[in-house]
């Protein structure tokens, strides 16, 4: 396990992407929100910018954890001070 | 070595050696309940009888001992047997046996880790590795919380800043509740959050059931951020209040179980939920492919391994595993291979979901069975129906 988040967020499409991803994916009840979706934080969901809602035939790790669910799942968008601009994490102190 | 029973005799405790049929192992706290049982219905068993000494350790110091051939010395525990005592049940102390000074040989030990969390040295010869049913581990809260969910990222800044990681409402330190450093859970979790077991801010608790009464006498709800395994969360749900949890690279935040009030454990079982590792056990006397070569040894690696899900009637292993908190590997849609692995998809040669499904308050559409002839081409598998994975 690194102490590097892996992700490719784009600050400036952020608020649009968010928009769009989320209905196609949370079109069902199971989804709720956890707080108030703060779309300009910078530790949102890897790759919502780019990749699929979810995976209807998951294979790889990426696609397991993504996979297409009706089981209860939370969205959450915290604000983290800490978190880089780039969204990686700083090493522990 | 930690203490498990009180000595049904006032006399000398008996020489574990001199027991019937002993075997003798060590294993995390985790096991204990399961192990409990089992030793019980071993000890009765009408085909192989036999006694399974036992006591508990920590995963990294039990790896080491069986590593190093270390024996178990000092006093060890075992369950009596029905003709001993017939109103024994898994809650009540064990019975207490002494190895004498020379010790006994430690043949089989539990961990809740993987080896490679413990020590980068290779295993020497003679020593297997062998993974059983998988256990989940469960951030929890005061009921009195508002809060639904961790993050990877809050719960790194959390435990590995403490109050200057900013991560509310998680940053009093006085409300973190964790366990020591060599403790499997606590490198379960480190694990998933990047944070290693020895870096960790917050308060160590020395038991998990420390850490229960922690957070639910808590009296800073909001602030309160404790770690525990599965079984401990669903039997204390009185108390607790399970976080969903968001790992890297992740969408969406999970619970283990598809919805706060189920015990389905559908999200460990097809990697929607990522805090779980699987019991790994290391045998004594191995051949090349791990299998140990004590013939008691390797009936219970079978057990714990699901492939005798019903060693005998009136011994149902696997229920007894998925009562206990644990997801049989049967019952597994992934697997993975380290300490908080990436995730691979998992294929058991006879899957037992649906029996998983119906013990844990389930409805699966799976149909009753007896034998495969009626699964239309599936495999019947502890009374249903289920795919077959050829």
């Amino acid at each position: 396990m690194t102490t590097t988040s892996k992700r490719r967020w784009i600050p400036g499409l952020l608020v649009a992407t968010w928009v769009m991803v989320l209905p196609a994916c949370d079109d069902d009840p199971a989804t709720v929100s956890d707080t108030v979706v703060d779309a300009a934080a910078p530790n949102g969901p890897p790759d919502a910018a780019s990749g699929p809602a979810c995976f209807a035939n998951p294979a790889t790790h990426a696609e397991l954890i993504n996979a297409c669910t009706d089981a209860v799942k939370i969205e959450k968008n915290p604000t983290l001070p800490l978190l880089r601009p780039d969204g990686t994490l700083p090493p522990l102190p | 070595m930690g203490v498990l029973a009180s000595s049904h005799a006032t006399a000398q405790p008996a020489l574990c050696s001199a027991l019937p049929n002993p075997v003798f192992i060590q294993v995390g706290s985790t096991l204990l309940p399961l192990l409990r049982q089992m030793a019980r219905k071993l000890r009765d068993s009408t085909l192989d009888p036999m006694t399974v000494v036992f006591t508990d350790g920590r995963s990294c110091a039990m790896i080491d001992a069986i590593r190093s051939g270390t024996p178990l010395v000092g006093n060890l525990s075992y369950a009596p047997s029905t003709a001993e005592d017939p109103t024994w049940t898994p809650d009540r102390p064990l019975v207490t046996c002494t190895t004498g000074p020379g010790g006994v040989p430690l043949q089989m030990i539990h961990s809740d880790v993987f080896v490679e969390s413990c020590t980068s040295e290779p295993l020497p010869p003679g020593i297997g590795v062998f993974t059983g049913p998988v256990l989940p581990f469960v951030f929890v809260t005061s009921p009195g919380s508002s809060q639904q969910a961790i993050t990877a990222e809050e719960a790194y800044f959390a435990f590995g800043f403490g109050q200057v990681g900013s991560a509310a409402p998680w940053v009093d330190e006085s409300f973190l509740f964790a366990r020591p450093n060599t403790s499997g859970t606590k490198i379960t979790f480190g694990a998933n959050i990047g944070v290693p077991a020895n870096r960790w801010k917050g308060a160590q608790l020395e038991k998990t059931t420390d850490v229960v009464n922690a957070v639910a006498a808590s009296v800073s709800p909001e602030a309160t951020l404790g770690i525990v395994g599965g079984s401990d969360y669903d039997g204390n749900r009185d108390k607790l209040k399970a976080l969903a949890f968001r790992a890297f690279g992740q969408r969406y935040a999970f619970f283990p179980d598809s919805t706060p009030s189920a015990f389905d454990k559908r999200n460990v079982r097809d990697g929607h939920y990522l805090i779980w590792a699987p019991a790994v056990f290391l045998v004594a006397g191995a051949d090349a492919a791990g299998v140990p070569a004590e013939p008691r040894i390797a009936r219970l690696r079978a057990i714990l391994r699901s492939e005798v899900p019903i060693p005998e009637a009136g011994f149902e292993a696997t229920r007894m595993m998925v009562e206990g908190g644990f997801v049989p590997e049967c019952a597994m849609g992934v697997k993975r291979t380290g300490q908080a692995g990436r995730l691979q998809l998992n294929r058991p040669g006879r899957p037992c979901g649906c029996f998983f499904e119906k013990v844990t308050g389930g409805s699966p559409s799976c149909a009753a069975c007896t034998d495969d002839s009626m699964c239309e081409g599936g495999i019947c598998n502890l009374g249903f129906c289920e795919a077959n994975p050829q």
